[in-house]
């Protein structure tokens, strides 16, 4: 279950201003926004890439970030797991250190690989050697990516448009992995789409951004 | 037999200056292309400096430090009772001071090119600002930051102005390819100059072609 707090949240970047008040919470939650809205910015304010000008973020009991305070938790630190568009795989490790990446550092009792693999159907590219990275389809480095965020050991992940530029199978199957890894390993998620049968289908909460205002939290 | 032991002298000379500035140079292209900091630009303008100026005149600059009644050289001197000017160790510095900006320049262009989401990924699996440097930043920029080095060598192996203005051509001590070349031009030994020419060439064709053909970037690479 995700629990985060947002008290009077200011993020700028040139003359857009991120707002966020309120409080989120759910097992999993959907996202949705126009292109430029402010979810990018939203969910880098989250893993700790984009600390905010004002304002404070606590996650469960801990706090994020607090500007008054000065202080910000390092994204290393945060255990947010990240999937972004792109799903960028490290271009230099084949697919099994791809995924073994952030496992070092993962607490004990998170998922280890030997779960995660069958969960994600990554069996046949665990040989895959860094040559073979450039051959994955979309929707198998988005399943690689999901399950190097996840052996990372996070308390929840966010999934910024992980069926993007999908075709149908390719989404379907990703949606299938998701519901999954839910039933599994009782992730929680924050996920953004365009699409409001993503949402529906694989959130218990939504919400949205506008003008880079946060609303329905 | 002359001609092989300059060319071994002047080859290990400028790998050592090579080895030496690299992790300096690739330090400085990082935070050039990283971070920021108040006298960036006049940072960044200084350590270009060497490969504007004539060579000489880094040279003298280097003496006027380094010579037994220049700071740094007559520290040493009181230290170690060792001079640095007109020895094996002035050339290497001097090889190093030349090469410096080429390779902190393709450092920092190697730098620039590591896409930085990859670098923000890596910080939200868990990994400190070293771990990413080390696990992410270096392996991605290995390409440009070895033929950086290549090139550097390359421009340490053909150094003349500085060495010869700091080393001098000591037959036997301090004589490099290119003083060599010198010295003979100026005594009219025609002859004994083919060979260190040739091997001049050969040396710098192979260095510019590995730099060139071998590490660049795949096809279609980001």
């Amino acid at each position: 279950m995700i629990r985060l707090d947002f008290e009077g949240v200011r993020v700028r970047q040139g003359a857009f201003t991120l707002r966020v008040d309120g409080r989120l919470g759910a097992g999993t939650l959907g996202l949705s926004g126009k292109s430029g809205s402010g979810k990018t910015t939203f969910l880098e304010l989250l893993v700790g890439l984009r600390p905010p000008d004002q304002g404070s973020v606590r996650l469960g009991g801990r706090v994020l970030d607090d500007a008054a305070q000065g202080l910000h938790v390092a994204p290393r630190k945060r255990k947010i797991g990240y999937v972004g568009q792109d799903a960028d795989l490290f271009p230099h490790l084949d697919v099994r250190r791809n995924l073994l990446f952030g496992a070092a550092r993962a607490s004990a009792g998170a998922p280890a690989l030997g779960s995660v693999v069958p969960a994600l159907g990554l069996e046949g590219l665990l040989g895959r050697g860094v040559q073979g990275l450039s051959g994955l389809s979309g929707g198998e480095r988005r399943r690689v990516a999901l399950g190097r965020a996840l052996l990372s050991g996070p308390e929840f992940l966010v999934l910024d448009e992980p069926f993007g530029g999908l075709d149908a199978r390719a989404r379907s199957l990703l949606r299938d992995s998701l519901k999954q890894l839910h039933r599994r390993f009782r992730i929680p998620w924050i996920l953004v789409s365009h699409d409001p049968a993503d949402l529906r289908g694989l959130c218990e909460k939504t919400f949205s951004i506008r003008g880079g205002i946060v609303s329905g939290i | 037999m002359d001609t092989l032991r300059i060319f071994v002298f002047t080859a290990s000379c400028a790998v050592v200056a090579v080895l030496l500035a690299l992790p300096a140079a690739t330090g400085l292209g990082w935070l050039l292309a990283r971070k920021n900091w108040p006298g960036k630009a006049l940072f960044e303008t200084m350590t270009t400096l060497p490969l504007v100026l004539p060579p000489v005149a880094t040279g003298l600059i280097l003496l006027d430090a380094l010579g037994r009644r220049g700071w740094i050289g007559a520290w040493v001197w009181s230290c170690f009772g060792a001079d640095i000017a007109f020895t094996e160790k002035a050339v290497v510095v001097a090889m190093g001071v030349m090469a410096f900006p080429l390779l902190a320049g393709s450092a920092r262009a190697a730098f620039e090119e590591v896409p930085r989401r990859q670098e923000d990924l890596a910080r939200t699996l868990g990994l400190s600002e070293a771990q990413v440097f080390r696990r992410v930043s270096l392996p991605l920029a290995r390409r440009g930051l070895l033929s950086g080095a290549l090139l550097g060598y390359a421009r340490a192996l053909g150094e003349f102005g500085a060495t010869i203005t700091l080393a001098g051509a000591i037959p036997g001590r301090t004589e490099t390819l290119a003083s060599a070349i010198y010295s003979r031009l100026q005594l009219g030994q025609d002859d004994s100059i083919l060979p260190l020419l040739l091997l001049s060439l050969a040396a710098a064709f192979c260095l510019v072609w590995v730099s060139q053909q071998w590490l660049r970037p795949p096809r279609g690479a980001r």
